[in-house]
């Protein structure tokens, strides 16, 4: 069977590759055999012919042009002359006459796996062209905008894992209000039965009034498996922070209503001062028997509190860039104070007063957007003269999702301290990976701050940062309590 | 290589006949989009590589290269409807490469809009002049007056003495108070519907128009190609509908060897979307004649600013690139990172420090550019070191350079990225740079081989160091300083392998020829690199 297939092949590859009447030639490689005999080295060449032979038995005559070798069209001496022809030829006239054709070859049999992409990547063909004809784009994006100015319009909004968990919404928004640049955004999320988040803002920005800024904003949500990582001590008493375990958590129905007006100041060399009245209701009740068990005792737990307050924030910039800084600082500073004006109902009363600092330096290193960045960051409340501080407004370790491989809000207390050191590097353009470290704790006293204490996670990540602040962030960290992977995409509020 | 002794003689095409005459094609607006051309060519056309069994092969080196498929014995380019042998074959005067492919005179105003511009990222129109004839008007982004428009003008001029079909580019100066709107002028509006061009419009496009000191519009202007345009062609296949198109285009040589001229050119734009099919009526038949055109993104311009620092190292997407940077942590500084700054806005980013011509790359990947082999490689070096330095600045100053200096600078860059692929494409270790080879009978009857020694004589190349090593037929190799070979009184037919050596390096790459007598007398039939 394989004798016959091979003196056949043999026989067929001579029949059907014989030189046209008119060539001429003086070269094997322009010969019957020239499309095998070209480059095969090291190679058995004639088990490896035949192979091919057999192969091209299974190819229609037609798909392929026919070989041909040069024709004489003059003499070395000047420019040759082509023939003309007065009216139009027949393709198959014009093919056989043409002095260069593509010859079959080996290339055009070992490259027709290739052809399997071709078929998938057709209907994506005719979408991209049909959107670049009619601009689909900008049609799509033109449905979340209400005006040619791109000021007023609209976004889905889809969170993983913010402070209600996953939620569907959308967000309203208009960034040139009465045509003097002023901000208005309101943010709807829904997240399942009774869970919802509520956001609003409007803001005079300096455009509209010179060096100063004003910001009106107000969010109110619930979530009926609101989360928070409660032990207990020695004496039973319910502890947070650094104290709990990873099992610890637990679920309770948190409502809250958050209302501030802001006003500051830009000041020469990137200084800005704020300052800020605040008010906010907070309601933390048990979802269930167990989390009435367990948070029994938490200051602010299963009772109504209303809270006003005010605070002053500085913040000094002195990065050369704010999406992709390379060098710089951005320093941050503030203080703050709330009450309950009234006792709740279980006659407690509730008010603190605190700080926080904010130090991030960027240092650049040996080459271009590579980065060493270092950040420290101290919260601290302290409860005011017979008072205490609810529990679920205490300062949280990793509220910006700093403390990488942790779950988010892990831990919260009174104080807390952390330090993110970061090695960023440019991959493409303006996308960076990075090399992260962070560390912290959270404690109740200062002397509770030990090295021992902290919470350490480190990895590797991808991150993305726009002009127009879309922010994509991949990252993958390791740490004590696991590793974690995180996706994170949108529009910065 | 030819046998020797054989019966049949070789033939040599100067002139391909690719210009029978053909019923009308249809146009072929594939090309016309961008966003699947760069998405294909950056995601499929990659992904399929390893799917390509001769490439794979290659790769390995199990296959040799896949030689190009129209070249003659000589190893040259026949002059086609693609390409025609202009400065490396007979020197252009300096008029002439001044001139570039333009056969009148300039545009002159007053100019009439007939349509607003649909293609391309440049702001600009449609046009007639006071002659009546059909141009394409581009503006310069205002803070590089003169940079795309350089790069046009100066591009095209470069590759029409190359030898290819380049539309005429022009700076123009224009007089907004001149400009006439044509009432039939359609501009491509809301979700690029077309619609009436209106006054306001005219305004809006003036707004983004750089201008000079006077108030003058300073543009770029093409000339209208003769015949009637029948769409882009691809840098690979065949286009189905032209019989005479029975060359793989990424199995052309001219098209592989463009790919080195446009890395001299720096031109990262090199795409289907930059060429043009006109079918035209010469000597009384109809066929396709194949145009490169659109230059904006060559030099240091991008055409809506300079260019990047990757701009010629890295495709827009690559993720060879991304991949080797992420790995390396940052450790991997890529040479290009710290480029220089641009040094004149007329020219926009451009320089040759950073330049391997080896690795260069334009914004995606063009597959008959990736084609190219050695011989490509060096016909097209060949090309591109026949410009002197003088003939370099003829041309770059038909440019517009408000700087004086930048002129000088393009000229001294593109001299140094010249001699960059020189020095990198002559060396004997890739391919024997050896030329012109030609056969002499001097009066006392003897008969010599004469060649040119590209690498000597274009300066890349210490002429005291360099030694040939030939043998004629089978006899022993015997060794000359000098670029010429004493052959036989009696020469019916030789076969010469010849072998470059610049010492102290060993001897490289061989060039073998076939002389056979033509008309009587002895010449060289074939070349063999």
């Amino acid at each position: 069977m394989v004798l016959f297939l091979l003196c056949s092949t043999v026989a067929a590859s001579k029949a059907r590759l014989r030189p046209s009447s008119d060539a001429r030639s003086a070269t094997p490689e322009s010969g019957p055999y020239s499309f095998l005999a070209v480059g095969l080295k090291g190679v058995p060449v004639f088990a490896f012919r035949t192979l091919l032979i057999t192969a091209f038995l299974w190819f229609p005559a037609t798909a392929f042009p026919t070989e041909m070798d040069a024709l004489e069209a003059g003499s070395s001496d000047g420019p040759g002359e082509s023939q003309p022809e007065e009216e139009s030829e027949e393709s198959g006239d014009i093919r056989e006459r043409r002095h260069f054709q593509s010859k079959t070859s080996v290339y055009r049999v070992l490259e027709t796996p290739q052809l399997v992409l071709d078929l998938p990547w057709y209907p994506i063909q005719l979408f991209l062209n049909y959107s670049e004809r009619t601009d689909l784009f900008t049609r799509v994006q033109d449905i979340f905008y209400f005006n040619e100015e791109r000021t007023f319009g609209w976004f889905p909004k889809i969170s993983v894992g913010g402070p209600i968990e996953n939620g569907l919404g959308l967000s309203l928004f208009h960034h040139n209000l009465f045509d003097n640049h002023q901000e208005a955004d309101f943010a709807f999320l829904y997240a399942g039965d009774r869970d919802f988040e509520v956001k609003g803002a409007y803001t005079l920005p300096p455009a509209a009034i010179g060096p100063y800024r004003v910001t009106v904003d107000a969010s109110l949500f619930r979530d009926d498996e609101f989360e928070v990582f409660v032990a207990r001590d020695a004496r039973g008493r319910p502890v947070v922070g650094n104290d709990t375990r990873e099992d610890d958590d637990t679920e309770y129905s948190m409502r809250h209503f958050f209302s501030k007006i802001e006003a500051g100041r830009r000041f020469a060399y990137g200084m800005d001062l704020k300052a800020h009245l605040r008010g906010e209701v907070g309601e933390a009740t048990p979802s269930g028997a167990q989390s009435r068990l367990l948070l029994q005792g938490l200051p602010g737990f299963d009772e109504t509190i209303g809270m006003i307050g005010g605070g002053l924030d500085f913040a000094w910039d002195g990065r050369n860039d704010v999406v992709r800084p390379d060098r710089g600082w951005l320093l941050g500073a503030g203080a703050q104070m709330s009450v309950a004006p009234v006792e709740t109902r279980k006659d407690n009363r509730f008010g603190y007063g605190g700080y926080s600092l904010d130090g991030q330096l960027f240092v650049p290193l040996f080459a271009p957007h590579r980065v060493l960045f270092f950040r420290q960051q101290v919260e601290r409340l302290e409860p005011l003269d017979g008072r205490q501080i609810p529990f679920w407004s205490l300062p949280i370790l990793d509220r910006n999702h700093d403390l990488r491989s942790f779950e988010r809000n892990r831990f919260q207390d009174q104080g807390v301290i952390l330090t993110n050191i970061e090695y960023r590097y440019p991959i493409w353009v303006t996308w960076d990976a990075f090399l992260f470290f962070d560390a912290g704790q959270t404690f109740d006293e200062y002397s509770d701050i030990d090295l021992s204490e902290y919470r350490v996670s480190g990895g590797f990540g991808v991150r993305f940062l726009s002009q127009d602040k879309v922010n994509l962030v991949f990252h993958v960290g390791f740490g004590q309590e696991g590793p974690e992977v995180v996706f994170n995409f949108g529009q910065l509020f | 290589m030819a046998a020797i002794g054989c019966a049949d003689p070789v033939i040599l095409v100067t002139r391909d006949n690719d210009d029978f005459n053909i019923p009308e094609p249809e146009y072929d607006e594939e090309g016309d989009y961008i966003w699947s051309d760069g998405a294909y060519y950056m995601s499929i056309h990659q992904v399929k590589k390893p799917l390509d069994l001769g490439w794979t092969l290659r790769k390995v080196h199990i296959l040799d290269e896949e030689e190009a498929e129209n070249v003659n014995s000589l190893d040259e380019v026949p002059d086609s409807t693609w390409f025609t042998n202009r400065h490396a074959k007979r020197r252009l005067t300096a008029e002439e490469l001044a001139r570039g492919p333009g056969t009148g005179s300039p545009p002159t105003e007053p100019f009439t809009i007939v349509r607003g511009k649909e293609l391309g990222a440049s702001a600009g129109f449609v046009g007639k002049d006071q002659q009546g004839r059909l141009l394409f008007v581009k503006f310069d982004p205002r803070q590089n007056i003169g940079m795309g428009t350089n790069a046009d003008v100066i591009g095209s001029k470069f590759l029409h003495a190359a030898g290819y079909n380049v539309p005429a580019y022009y700076t123009v100066t224009i007089d907004p108070n001149t400009l006439v709107l044509s009432p039939e002028a359609k501009i491509p509006g809301k979700y690029k519907v077309k619609r009436p061009m209106t006054q306001e419009d005219l305004v809006s496009l003036l707004k983004k128009a750089p201008k000079d000191s006077d108030g003058n519009i300073i543009a770029g202007a093409s000339m209208g190609l003769p015949g009637k345009p029948k769409g882009p062609f691809k840098y690979e296949g065949v286009r189905a509908d032209d019989p005479n198109d029975t060359v793989l285009h990424d199995n052309r040589r001219e098209l592989r060897g463009l790919g080195l001229i446009m890395a001299w050119l720096n031109n990262t734009d090199a795409r289907r979307g930059n060429t043009l099919d006109m079918y035209v009526e010469e000597e009384g038949r109809k066929f396709l004649r194949h145009y490169i055109i659109d230059f904006s993104g060559a030099l240091g311009s991008e055409a809506l600013g300079p260019k990047q620092v990757t701009d010629g190292h890295e495709y827009f997407i690559d993720p060879e690139i991304i991949s080797l940077s992420t790995a390396a942590f940052g450790v991997w500084v890529k040479p290009w990172e710290v480029k220089d700054p641009e040094q004149f806005a007329s020219v926009g980013l451009f320089e040759s420090e950073t330049f391997e011509p080896e690795s260069w790359r334009g914004d995606y990947a063009n597959p008959a550019f990736e084609g190219m082999t050695s011989r490509d490689a060096f016909w097209a070096a060949t090309i591109i070191t026949s410009f002197t330095d003088d003939e370099i600045k003829t041309i770059v100053n038909t440019g517009y350079f408000p700087d004086p200096r930048a002129g000088a600078y393009l000229a001294r860059v593109l001299g140094q990225r010249r001699d960059t692929i020189g020095r990198y494409w002559f060396d004997v270790e890739r391919i024997n740079p050896l030329t012109g080879f030609s056969v002499e009978r001097s009066a006392d009857g003897t008969n010599r081989l004469r060649f040119v020694d590209l690498g000597v004589e274009r300066g890349y190349a210490d002429k005291k160091a360099t030694l040939y090593r030939y043998r004629i037929n089978s006899a022993d190799f015997l060794v000359t300083r000098e670029a010429q070979i004493p052959l036989p009184r009696i020469l019916l037919r030789a076969k010469v392998v010849i072998e470059t050596r610049r010492a102290p390096k060993a001897w490289g790459r061989p060039v073998s020829l076939l002389i056979d007598p033509v008309g009587g007398e002895p010449a060289v039939v074939k070349v063999s690199r």
